[in-house]
């Protein structure tokens, strides 16, 4: 096993305490903790594509990064006008 | 057209096609919002120039993000946030000064101490939130 | 030899930033404090990450299609984290001029 997927590994456990944010805290902290938890995806995905050396898998976290963005908004924007 | 070629890491004439469409396609998006919001946003080179102190700013927030963090976890001690005004100069009303905002808007965003509110054009302020309160006056 | 050093410093410090950014979320209090522990997630981590796949892996197209997902992140990092903190003062907002519709 590569750095690159111990890393990616040890990065997934900081999902649990967003995680629990997102489950038990209020609704603009629990945006905040799914925010940090998208960023994290990203990272996991672009450390195992490079500790399994798959070119191909280095797709997944480009396109989750440039949607990040819009995902994101989309809350922040129901939120703010609606919720 | 250049991110299609560097994702899809072909050059055949089909995947060229198939790119230049959606390029089309997203700068006709683009031109359209933008009419229909009346902006258009003109970048001046020399608004750019402070840039070089950004990665600085972001290593030193980080480190005073962290250091509130710490501080929270050992003593129980909430940090000082709250949220302040800067003095910030928007130049005349029009595309200069609605590219600016945006400009400061990202840039003051960047570093994790700060984080912007609005961009009070009359009053020439903005309004950020600091995790531990470092610039400007209080709000 | 060096060059896996090098990488598993920046990896090591990416990770810790990680997992310090989520202590933050956790254990701070008020969403607008929390706000504060995304950027180092969400932009100082991952620039990080990158420069551990640039060291080893060089210019390749590996190291290409992660700076891309990078530029990304940093070009929308902090205009999506000011929509957050306009969408939490909307939010407080509405809540204190009607506390029972607050969730």
């Amino acid at each position: 096993m590569t750095g690159f997927v111990v890393a990616a590994i040890v990065m997934l456990a900081a999902v649990v305490p967003c995680g629990i944010v997102v489950c038990r805290g209020k609704i603009m902290e629990a945006v905040v903790a799914y925010e940090v938890i998208s960023s994290i995806a990203i990272m996991v995905l672009i450390l195992l594509a490079q500790g399994f050396q798959r070119p191909a898998l280095f797709e997944l976290p480009v396109l989750l990064a440039i949607l990040l963005l819009g995902s994101g908004l989309v809350f922040v924007r129901v939120l703010e006008r609606w919720l | 057209m250049g991110l299609w070629v560097a994702v899809d890491d072909s050059i055949g004439l089909a995947e060229l096609g198939a790119g230049a469409v959606v390029a089309a396609l997203a700068a006709l998006l683009t031109e359209v919002a933008l009419h229909q919001a009346d902006l258009h946003p003109r970048l001046r080179l020399r608004w750019l120039a402070g840039a070089y102190r950004l990665p600085g700013q972001v290593l030193g927030d980080t480190v005073l993000v962290f250091r509130a963090l710490a501080r929270q976890l050992a003593h129980g001690e909430d940090p000082p946030s709250g949220f302040r005004e800067l003095p910030v100069r928007l130049g005349d009303a029009g595309d200069d000064a609605v590219t600016r905002r945006v400009l400061l808007v990202g840039t003051n965003s960047l570093a994790p101490n700060t984080v912007v509110l609005d961009v009070d054009a009359d009053r020439e302020v903005m309004v950020v939130h600091q995790l531990v309160p470092n610039q400007g006056r209080p709000e | 030899m060096i060059q896996e050093v090098a990488a598993d410093v920046a990896l090591g410090l990416a990770v810790a930033i990680v997992l310090a950014s989520s202590a933050g979320v956790l254990v701070m209090r008020g969403a607008y404090r929390k706000l504060h522990f995304v950027t180092p997630a969400a932009l100082v981590a991952p620039v990080l990450v990158v420069l551990a796949v640039f060291i080893r892996s060089g210019l390749s197209e590996n190291t290409g299609e992660s700076l891309v997902a990078l530029v990304f992140l940093l070009v929308a990092g902090p205009y999506l984290t000011h929509a957050t903190v306009r969408a939490i003062r909307a939010h407080d907002q509405a809540s204190e001029r009607d506390p029972e519709q607050a969730p």
